[in-house]
């Protein structure tokens, strides 16, 4: 699988379609002035979301033939929108890491 | 090295409220039937091209019952039901009465998810009808770079109303002091 790359990037208006369809009302990941208050540099990407589009790319990447059944992620640092995510495949260098770019 | 949050603090508060329930099954509950547009909306948002999530057709051309919920879907939902009126819940928008324990009384903690292992054991299709059951894991204090915080760890588990199995998750997240205590 190579190095796959979301086409649009992750922006403020996907993150709070995403809180509307997830019913999540925490303000960090729609609410700017808020999240800055928080200590945030803006909106911040849902852990969840970072992982759909990680889990979209290796999907995508691998075809219908393939099914996912363990995922594991450990989320080192926030990201916040807008935000274009790409996926690299182990033995790039990266161990296999998805990547926010 | 063991670490526990300054004594008077939120974190403090927070860490002494929580741990002793370690091992605790915080909750189990019927969340309802998951129904095909909530699962088609969750898949137009993370731009998801798979037609086996929104057309019935498809997803039964691919082995499905229904149409088939993305793989994370399950665990990013936050609020199942009609939700916490505005007026109950945390400054931060966090609801009290959610699957991850965030105190009693308004501490004022800052929230993010730090990761998760998802075992997904049978696709979840349209028409399901759903049960979590939510285990307290652990409760865990750590210095950080970014100061003092508390790690915490639930195990969810979704499954049919007949017991099978859907998902079985393993989530943290990292809970920090408000950031004028910071």
């Amino acid at each position: 699988m190579s190095c796959h790359r979301s086409s649009t990037p992750a922006t403020a208006f996907q993150l709070f379609r995403y809180s509307a369809v997830t019913w999540n009302p925490h303000r960090i990941h729609f609410d700017e002035p808020y999240a800055r208050e928080e200590g945030h540099a803006g909106v911040a990407l849902h852990s969840h979301l970072r992982a759909a589009l990680a889990l979209r790319c290796v999907a995508e990447g691998l075809g219908p033939g393939w099914h996912v059944t363990k995922v594991a992620y450990r989320l080192r640092k926030p990201v916040y929108a807008p935000r274009r995510t790409g996926l690299h495949r182990p033995g790039d260098g990266n161990r296999g890491r998805h990547h926010d770019t | 090295m063991s670490f526990t949050p300054e004594p008077g603090t939120p974190l403090a508060e927070y860490y002494a409220q929580t741990q002793p329930r370690i091992g605790d099954v915080l909750s189990r509950r019927s969340l309802g039937t998951l129904d095909a547009v909530t699962i088609g909306r969750y898949a137009m948002t993370i731009g998801a091209a798979d037609p086996s999530h929104y057309d019935p057709a498809a997803a039964h051309s691919a082995g499905y019952a229904d149409v088939v919920a993305p793989p994370n879907m399950l665990a990013a939902i936050v609020q199942w039901g009609v939700g916490t009126p505005e007026a109950q819940l945390q400054p931060d928008g966090t609801p009290h009465d959610g699957d991850m324990p965030l105190g009693d009384g308004d501490l004022g903690l800052r929230v993010m998810g730090a990761g998760e292992e998802m075992e997904l054991v049978n696709p979840v299709t349209a028409g399901t009808e759903l049960v979590l059951e939510t285990t307290l894991e652990a409760v865990t204090p750590k210095q950080t770079r970014s100061g003092p915080c508390v790690f915490v760890t639930t195990i969810n588990t979704f499954t049919s109303a007949d017991g099978a199995v859907l998902n079985r998750n393993r989530r943290t997240v990292v809970l920090r002091n408000p950031l004028q205590e910071s």
